[in-house]
């Protein structure tokens, strides 16, 4: 798949290689509560500083993943985007202003948790997050929809990245073509290579007998370590600051 | 075969599909939901032309579908994607009870009908509503964490007019309407692009 060859260089913490590395189980969990206190927690008290263990622990994991580039292209954004953000609460803008400092809340709530599942894209191999929900006795008609959806986050992301280029290199602009034509220059061609590559990957998957009935062994070890217990210990403060500091 | 032994026999390539193009429409509802909040205009506008987009997606996908399943899988992992990104647990209630429904329509039509195609999409769609629960159900909760933001005055006013109660049903209305439409792009595209690239 020619996709394979891309992915080394777009997600930012492939390493698959690292002896500790977070249970899928886990990162499912911070996920949730990154999400939830990003999203719903409110702008003062404890709640910012609940936002602002969410935003670290993403770049914490990346820093252990070793990624420090990335992390610091993370830290650099989020923390812009969190200033921001705050300095310009409950401040009357107008025009510019408005915008401003909708696009640093935009950022400030939905990167952490973007960059979250891109970690994990890069952390949790398929075949953990198989066995995690597996061990959940998730059944398999969600199991796998799940994998694929895991597995081909980065890919689209990749192509999207791809696709975005072409068609600036050509002057195929949002002004130029109108809003219709746009999208269907930026999503057909994204569609078709995602669709092809996912029929290279039925093959794939039919070929090593995913399409087997009855229960399949594994190989792929999971459980519960220290880095584990750190991450899920980060989620819980956070949610004890949210709801019990005022 | 009733409908869960259909589900029981799902294959592997049929599961395959269900998640790639999950994934397609959660890209394009995503990007898109997140750049309307910008402004209360096209924050409003969002039923409009969010099930508009998504229909480019949604009608590659029902020409996979052969079997009830599919869509109801798709539209509960929707759901739990709302949950997973902070929005209304709502969400979640309604992708339950709306993917198998649109699932049962677009079966009834053996997955091949225009006519169940348009209203299967049309339930499937009215998903998406649950998003816009905390504003008319839970206003005063609502508008109160948006004074805590950066949210001007100015903004929470335009939101509030634009959004009089009936405007609930009229978000209804409009993504009906939007998945009407993205339903006739996406089969236009389907016709301009996919089958010549072979893939539909």
């Amino acid at each position: 798949m020619h996709t394979t060859a891309t992915d080394e260089e777009v997600i930012p913490a492939l390493r698959e290689d690292l002896l500790v590395r977070p249970d899928p189980r886990t990162m499912l969990a911070v996920m949730v509560v990154t999400n939830v206190i990003a999203f719903t927690a409110d702008f003062s008290g404890g709640a910012v500083w609940a936002r602002v263990v969410v935003m670290v622990v993403p770049a914490a994991l990346a820093l252990f993943a070793g990624k420090w580039q990335v992390a610091l292209a993370y830290a650099v954004v989020v923390g812009g985007a969190f200033a921001v953000d705050q300095a310009m609460l409950n401040g009357d803008y107008g025009g510019v202003g408005v915008i401003v400092a909708s696009v640093a809340g935009l950022v400030a709530r939905v990167v952490p948790g973007f960059f979250l599942i891109f970690l994990a894209a890069g952390l949790i191999r398929v075949s953990e997050l198989m066995a995690a929900l597996e061990a959940w006795h998730v059944p398999r008609q969600l199991t796998i929809p799940l994998a694929v959806i895991l597995r081909f986050l980065p890919t689209v992301h990749v192509s999207s990245v791809e696709v975005a280029r072409a068609m600036d290199a050509r002057g195929l602009t949002l002004r130029r073509v109108g809003i219709t034509s746009w999208l269907e220059y930026r999503l057909v061609p994204l569609i078709i290579s995602t669709v092809r590559s996912g029929e290279e990957l039925s093959q794939a998957a039919l070929t090593r007998g995913l399409g087997r009935p009855g229960r399949h062994t594994r190989i792929a070890k999971i459980g519960f370590g220290w880095l584990d217990a750190l991450l899920l210990l980060a989620s819980a403060g956070a949610i004890a600051l949210w709801v019990i500091v005022p | 075969m009733t409908p869960i032994q259909e589900l029981r026999k799902l294959s592997v390539k049929d599961l395959i599909n269900v998640g790639i193009f999950t994934l397609l429409y959660i890209v394009v509802l995503v990007v898109l939901g997140q750049l309307g909040a910008l402004l209360p205009l096209t924050q409003v506008l969002g039923p409009l032309y969010i099930p508009f987009a998504c229909g480019i997606p949604f009608m590659l996908f029902l020409t996979r579908v052969k079997s009830f399943g599919m869509v109801s899988i798709m539209g509960i992992l929707v759901g739990l994607l709302l949950l997973l990104t902070g929005q209304s647990y709502w969400g979640l209630i309604l992708s339950v009870i709306l993917g198998p429904a649109a699932d049962l329509v677009f079966r009834a039509g053996g997955y091949k009908s225009w006519k169940h195609t348009l209203i299967g999409y049309i339930v499937f769609s009215e998903i998406l509503i649950a998003n816009v629960f905390p504003l008319f159900f839970w206003r005063e909760a609502w508008l109160e964490r948006l004074r805590g933001r950066n949210k001007s005055e100015d903004w929470i006013n335009q939101i509030v007019a634009m959004t009089p109660n009936w405007m609930f049903i009229g978000m209804m209305v409009m993504l009906a309407v939007g998945a009407v439409a993205g339903a006739f792009l996406g089969r236009a595209l389907l016709r301009k692009h996919f089958e010549r690239a072979g893939i539909a």
